[in-house]
Formats: structure tokens, sequence, C-alpha cells
């Protein structure tokens, strides 16, 4: 048995389903991220968890408990929300020693494990202020350090990063990254943002609409989106009909609906000396330069698509001149409309 | 559910809401329809009130004076208002004198109006010094007393609720009426006002509601000669008269009828004034 | 532009004008022996030493005190625990507790004053006591007032996400609500009690048909002045409004200071 497993959860607002049978399994010591767009039931998993919200049907087991109808502060589990959860009356020190002492833990105790968390959130000298005199990446610092100290045996992390700004942002994605495995703590991670996930998680969870639309590491969800869903909302994906498709390469035989080609696979020449699986002849819309990468949007018959090149010569091709574009085989990934559940 | 349990804290408040707020306001509603120590359902009190001078003229007395009172209130109000506006710095002394007068009402305001223009009042005897006599032109102890005093009270009330709205009016607008060729009067009539009327309307539903229903001031200016509706209701209450709690009762439900009327006409001008926009 | 100003300037000193003359008077009529001619003669104190020293004023004066203090108490009591009710368990009732919070405000204070006096003063008993009834009413004239000061201040913090962080680390919901939720809402809950000690301190309507003879207030010792002395009278409104004045001088001292 996993560490925590989630069973055919499924939760209703009144008769809206907002998850729809979700099973998942999470190993102990992982930082996992559940990611989808805002409404697709990812933090609401997290709420059930937290025990914040009661699930309509389903098991949760955390450790091989059963906790689905424990109350929250009886679970073990530690949250860090979007923002104002630090209570404004605490300064930073009595805010994170805010559960320690609803333990009854000893004051040495306490003592020595705050000093402990602020050291390990960079806070240090700042355990007098207020809530109102940091700004929101301490704050959110301080909501870190206030969820480890009391050892919880899992951590959940809702969006805790959405309302800072994004140079800031960096530097903290790192900083929990960091602590979660210095400490070991299993982690689940809730965000929209999927270079955030990208980043951060050992394993993500790709949520649409109430169920797991994929599951897998970073890479293999960047690299092998299995729905057009995933395709669309991992990466800057070309998403093509493949009959389209079919239209300008007739030898080529596809199974699913969609295929996806990621705009950095396929090559660019003005000449026919490609070295690819598949060649054709398109039309350069327009262009947008991308710091070092250049976006080419390029026209095929009735198929736009665009093409990354890397920006390392002058070499431009203006628009309305014809170009020729290579796709290679195994970069043609074949997308199904929707997940097969 | 174990929730339910805490429904507990509710209580106290139930308790005080329901003894004093929901009872008094049904006993009211019902003895007002009672004959005089019995049951049964008449309307004999509603009848001696629309045919009796005395409450004809009360009812008469506190409509007129709230509507006046109200009026007067309001135009100054928005005048005062506006100056605060636009003059920040005065605006804050304005405020705070504001705020200090808005305390002043009922009987200490009848007080000071009394030795400022009685019949032996500071301005009413220095003007006999002059040779001349204030009180053939205005007469404290009549509505033109009563309404200069209403208006008093109402005044740091109507600035203080009609202020906050006046921040919503953004300079811009002032700006682009002017880029558009458009003259002052047109930028007040055609945009602040418009924009300020909800809150003109609201402002003024307070100001009748609080004058048709004051008391204390009319009351320690003539006592019981005042012609207003609430000296009738106190006196069935208290006093010398005997206690004639069902008619007292029929005028009170007469005062609500009013202030219920006065908040309709009210709503339904806001609707209309929504249409025109 | 500067007419304009002018005109403003001039509408303001003439407003304040006609606000602060009666008070300003009040207060020299107080401190003069005579005021018959264009100057007050006999400058002096003595009225206040009158009044300062008379036991039924300083009894009147408490329980004008006393009156104030006892239904605002009551009544942020009762409230509160309406809001940790509504907030924690029954988010639902908000509607029905706001508008039962708002009818007062519409009615005003000397219909529910008859309602109540009429339906009790003759059952005897508890209800009939005169005190109690005052407390009862003088509840719901400011209930509007404590509910929207409550309501506000549980609006301005995040009550939700700070009972679920509570919750979170190890701290029941009751627990979370009075040791989290109330500390933050205690300026603004303190500024509404402000406001209404200062509505009824100054009442007189509803004493004077509730508590009538039963209970003198410093209203109604004043009212009873009126007919006596000039002097006298005007000293007894100095005291008063100071007195006002200092109340909602906290709570305007302790709104600013809550921001």
């Amino acid at each position: 048995m996993a560490f925590i497993e989630f069973r055919n959860i499924i939760k209703k607002f009144d008769d809206h389903i907002v998850l729809k049978g979700i099973n998942l399994s999470i190993e102990k010591g992982n930082l996992v991220t559940l990611l989808g767009p805002s409404g697709c039931g990812k933090s609401t998993l997290l709420r059930c968890l937290a025990g914040l919200e009661e699930v309509t049907e389903g098991e949760i087991y955390l450790d091989g408990v059963n906790i689905t109808n424990l109350q929250p502060q009886e679970r073990g589990i530690g949250m860090v929300f979007q923002q104002y959860s630090l209570f404004p009356n605490m300064n930073v020190y009595e805010n994170i020693a805010f559960p320690l002492k609803q333990k009854k833990s000893s004051k040495d105790e306490i003592e020595q494990k705050v000093s402990a968390a602020l050291k390990m959130v960079d806070l240090v000298g700042r355990e007098h202020a207020y809530p109102h005199e940091l700004s929101g990446g301490q704050q959110q610092r301080v909501a870190l350090a206030r969820s480890i100290v009391q050892e919880p045996k899992v951590l959940l992390l809702d969006e805790p990063l959405s309302a800072i700004d994004a140079k800031l942002r960096k530097s903290l994605q790192e900083k929990i990254k960091y602590i979660q495995k210095k400490l070991g703590i299993t982690t689940i991670f809730v965000t929209h943002d999927q270079d955030e996930a990208m980043i951060m998680s050992d394993c993500i969870h790709l949520f649409n609409q109430g169920n797991i639309e994929q599951s897998g590491s970073p890479v293999d969800i960047y690299t092998a989106p299995k729905t057009k869903f995933a395709a669309e909302f991992i990466g800057n994906y070309n998403i093509i009909e493949s009959q389209s498709l079919k239209n300008i390469f007739p030898s080529l035989s596809l199974n699913s609906s969609y295929v996806a080609l990621r705009p950095e696979t396929i090559q660019l020449s003005k000449e026919k000396i490609l070295d690819a699986d598949y060649i054709g002849q398109a039309t350069i819309v327009s262009y947008l330069s991308h710091g070092n990468v250049l976006r080419y949007s390029l026209k095929c018959q009735e198929i736009k698509f665009h093409a990354d090149v890397l920006f390392r010569s002058f070499t431009l091709y203006e628009p309305n001149s014809s170009i020729y574009f290579g796709i290679d085989q195994h970069n043609i990934l074949e997308v199904s409309e929707n997940a097969d559940i | 559910m174990k929730n339910k349990k805490s429904l507990i804290a509710l209580v106290p408040f139930l308790i005080i809401i329901l003894l004093f707020e929901l009872a008094p306001l049904v006993s009211i509603v019902v003895r007002s329809f009672s004959p005089i120590d019995g049951i049964g359902f008449t309307l004999e009190h509603f009848i001696k009130i629309l045919t009796t001078d005395l409450y004809i003229d009360s009812i008469k007395g506190s409509l007129i004076i709230a509507m006046v009172s109200s009026i007067l209130g309001i135009i100054i109000s928005f005048l005062g208002a506006k100056a605060v506006h636009t003059n920040k710095r005065t605006g804050k002394f304005f405020r705070t004198i504001l705020n200090i007068t808005s305390n002043f009402a009922g009987i200490p305001l009848a007080f000071a109006f009394i030795i400022l223009l009685g019949n032996t009042g500071v301005i009413t005897l220095f003007m006999k010094n002059l040779g001349f006599d204030l009180l053939k032109v205005f007469d404290l102890y009549s509505l033109k007393g009563l309404i200069l005093t209403y208006v008093y009270f109402q005044i740091p009330l109507a600035t203080l609720l009609l202020l906050p709205s006046f921040d919503l009016i953004k300079k811009e607008w002032k700006e682009a009426v002017q880029l558009l060729g458009g003259s002052k009067f047109t930028y007040w009539f055609k945009v602040a006002i418009p924009n300020l009327l909800p809150s003109i309307l609201g402002t003024f539903s307070v100001l009748f509601a609080n004058a048709i229903a004051a008391y204390a001031t009319g009351y320690a200016l003539l006592s019981s000669n005042a012609m207003l509706l609430p000296v009738r209701i106190s006196e069935q209450f208290v006093g010398d008269l005997v206690q004639a709690k069902e008619f007292g009762s029929a005028l009170a439900v007469v005062l609500m009828l009013l202030m219920v009327l006065a908040t309709l006409i009210l709503s339904k001008i806001q609707k209309q004034g929504e249409h025109l926009q | 532009m500067r007419k304009s100003s002018i005109l403003d300037k001039g509408i303001i000193i003439v407003i304040a004008t006609y606000l602060l003359i009666p008070l300003i008077l009040t207060f020299i009529y107080s401190v003069f022996n005579e005021w018959t001619s264009i100057l007050p003669s006999g400058f002096t104190f003595k009225y206040y030493e009158q009044i300062l020293s008379d036991p039924l004023f300083i009894a009147s004066l408490l329980r004008s005190l006393v009156i104030s203090f006892v239904p605002v108490l009551v009544c942020t009591i009762a409230m509160i625990l309406v809001m940790y009710v509504t907030t924690l368990y029954f988010p639902k009732l908000e509607r029905i507790i706001e508008v039962l919070c708002t009818i007062p405000y519409a009615i005003q204070g000397i219909i529910i004053a008859v309602g109540v006096l009429s339906l009790y003063s003759g059952i005897g008993g508890i209800l009939s006591n005169r005190f109690i009834l005052l407390v009862g009413t003088y509840c719901i004239i400011i209930l509007p007032y404590i509910y929207r000061g409550l309501r506000n201040s549980l609006h301005a913090i995040h009550v939700h996400t700070l009972i679920e962080a509570a919750t979170m680390l190890g701290c029941s919901k009751p627990k979370a609500f009075f040791m989290i939720i109330l500390p933050n809402m205690v300026s603004g809950i303190v500024v509404s009690m402000m406001i209404s000690i200062a509505m009824i301190f100054a009442d007189f309507v509803i004493v004077n048909i509730i508590g009538g003879s039963y209970f003198q207030t410093a209203s109604m010792y004043l009212y009873k002045a009126m007919s006596k002395s000039g002097q006298m009278t005007s000293a007894i409104i100095v005291i008063l409004f100071v007195t006002t004045l200092f109340v909602s001088r906290i709570a305007s001292y302790l709104e600013n200071k809550s921001k």
C-alpha cells in the first residue's frame, strides 16, 4: 500500500460533480504536483485530503490508516494556503509556535523548533514582525515554517506562490524544493502553472474536469502527452487533425484523430536538404522573437502551425516566403481526443 | 449532526429579538385593530385618528416638518459636502465640526435654540435693544422654529452620509466634460448629480425617517403643544392622560405606514431616475 | 477656479457657524450669571459646582452610564455568538440574521418603545421590571449598529482561510474562532460599542416612555431642570455633551488606530 491512497473519490457540491472518482497513490518522500486549469478539481482533492472538505464517496488512506472521517486537526497534515493565512494578531514567532502550543509542547522545545524553522526559511531576526509588516513572499515563508514545525506526515501546498511576483517565485520554488528534500517530507503541490510543476515535481498528475488526465514524471508528461488536452496544457504543442496531416503526407499512417507536434522538433530550411522523415513546403506567415528562440507561424494547405528555431544567426525567413519543413516520425505524437478512463 | 449543538449559541439573540423586536411589533399591529380592553376587530381607532383635528394636524405637522427639514437639510448638506470635496484642507476642519455637532440633538439642541431665539433669548433681546421685535417675524415656538432646529440636526447627519459618495466622483469626469466642450453646469447636472443620485435619495430617506420619528427636540421646545405625531403617540403611554394602549398603537401604525410610504415613493423615484439614465 | 474655491469656503464657514453658535452659546451661558444685554456678565462656575454636588444628578448620571453600557454589552455578546454560529456552521442563516438586525433601523425607536411598554408593563414578573425592559429595548435599538460593526470587522479579515489554517495546525474550530478570529475583531467591536453607548446616553424618547419615573437618567434630569434655571440647564448640557464627546472621541481614535 502506498503512503497516501485516494480510492475512488467522488465529490459533489450540490448537483455539480467536482471529482469524478479519483484513484491516486503517492509514495513516501515524494514531491507530487496536482496540475490543471482552475476548476479542474485539483484543489478540492487536496482539501479532501486535508479534511477541509468531506468526500461524497470514496476513502482516503494515510500511512495505512483510513482518515476519511477524521477532523482536519486529527490527520497530522500540514498545509500552506494561497495567501492571508497568517494570524494577523500574532507575530512571526507566535504564528510559528502556534501548532506547537496546540500540542502543548514544552517551552524549550517550542523555542528550539521555532528557531530551527526560522533558520530554514531565512527569517531569523524577523521573529517580532507582524504579518502586515512582511512582504507576500515573507508571509508565505512564515506559513511554510508554521506548517513544517509540527512535523506533519504530509505537507500540502495549495497554490502557495500564485500571488507572488514572478521573480520571487523562482527563488521560493527552489526554497520549497530544498526544504522538502532536506526533511524528506511527502509533499503535494497544487498549481495551475505548468512551468512551476515541471521545475518542482517528482511526479505530475494532470487534472481535467474532475479526472486525472495523465500521470508521470515531468519529462514523461512533457515529451509524451497522451491526450489533446495534455498536449495543449503542457507545452506549446501544435495540435493538428490527423486527416489534414495525411493530406500533406499521404504515406503517413495514423490511428488517432489528432497528432501533437512540438514546435522545436520541426526543422526549417530554404533548400530541400532536410534530413527528416517527412518533408513539406509551407509559407511563412509571421515570426516573433522570444529572446533566444524565434517562433515562426507557418501555413501549409489549411494547416497553421508553429516552429521554434534557436536564434543563433541572422538568417531570418521573411513573411510570405516559401520554406521547406521537416518532421521525424518519432516526433509525431498521436493523441486521443479524450482520456480513456 | 453535531453542528446542530452550536445553534444553542443563537438562543440569547433569539430571546432578545423575539421579546423586544418581533413581539412588540406584532402586538402594536394587533392592538391597533382591537377594541379598548377587549378582543375583536375594529377600525375605530383609525377612524378616530382621521376624524379628529388634533391627530390630523399632528400627522400634517410631522409630514411637513419631515419633508421641509429633509429637503433643506439635503440641499445645505450637498453644498457642504461639495465644498469639502473641493477644499480638502478646510474640509478636515469641517468634518471635525460635523462629528462634534452630530452628537448635539434632542433636548440640548432645543434648549440651545431657546436661549438663542426664545422669548428671552440672546438674539431676541439683542434685537429688542436695537428696537426690532424679532418675535413678530420669527417665533421659535412654531412650525418655523421646529424646522430651524430640525434642520440643525439633519445637516451633520446628511453631510457625513453624503461625503463618502463624493469620493466616488472621478476627477477624470470633470476633465472629460471640459475636453468635450461641456460647461460647469453640464458637468454638475448631467454627470455629477445623476451619479450621486442614489446616495442623495438614500440619505434623504434616512433624514425623513429620522425627522418624522424625532421626538425629543419638538417635545423639549413645545412639550405637548407640539403638533407632531411622535408626541401624540407617547402621550398615550406616559404623562397625565390615562394610558390608551390600543389608540396609541394605532397612531404608531400610522407612523410606520408613513415611513413605509416614504420609502416606497423614494425607491420609485430612484428607479425612474435609473431609467432616465 | 479661484472664485468657486472662495464660494466653497464661504459655504463651509456659513454652515459651520450655524452649527457652532448654539453649541458655543450654551457653554457661554453656563459660565455667566446673567445675559440680558449684549454681553454676558458675572463669570462663574457655580452652576457646575451646584450640579456636581447634587446627589440626584450624580445618581441619574450613573444610571445613564449603567443603562448605556449594559445593553451594549448584552447585545454585543449575543451578536458575537450569532457570528460564531453563522461563520462556522450555518452560513445560510446570515440572510435571516441580517433582516432581523436591520428591522430596528427602519422602524424608529419610539415605535419599539411603545410596543414594549404596552406589551409588558402590566404583566408582572421579571418582564415588567423597567430596567429589564429598557435594556431589552436598547439592545434592539443599537442592534443594527452592533451588527454592522461586527460584520464589517469580520469581513475585513479572511475568516475562512484563518479558521482552515488554524484547524490544519491542530486547533479546533470553536477554539480558532475565539482565539484567532475574535481578537482580530476587537477594535471594530469596540468602535461600534462606543457609538452605541453614545447613542443610548443621549436618548430621551425611549427612557421617557419606558423608564418614566421608575428609572431617571441624566436626560430626564435635564428635561426637568429646563423649567427651573437656564444657566443650570446649560451647565448640565455641557457636562453631558462633554461625556458623549469623550466616548465618541475614544471610538474614532480607536477607529483610526486600527486603520
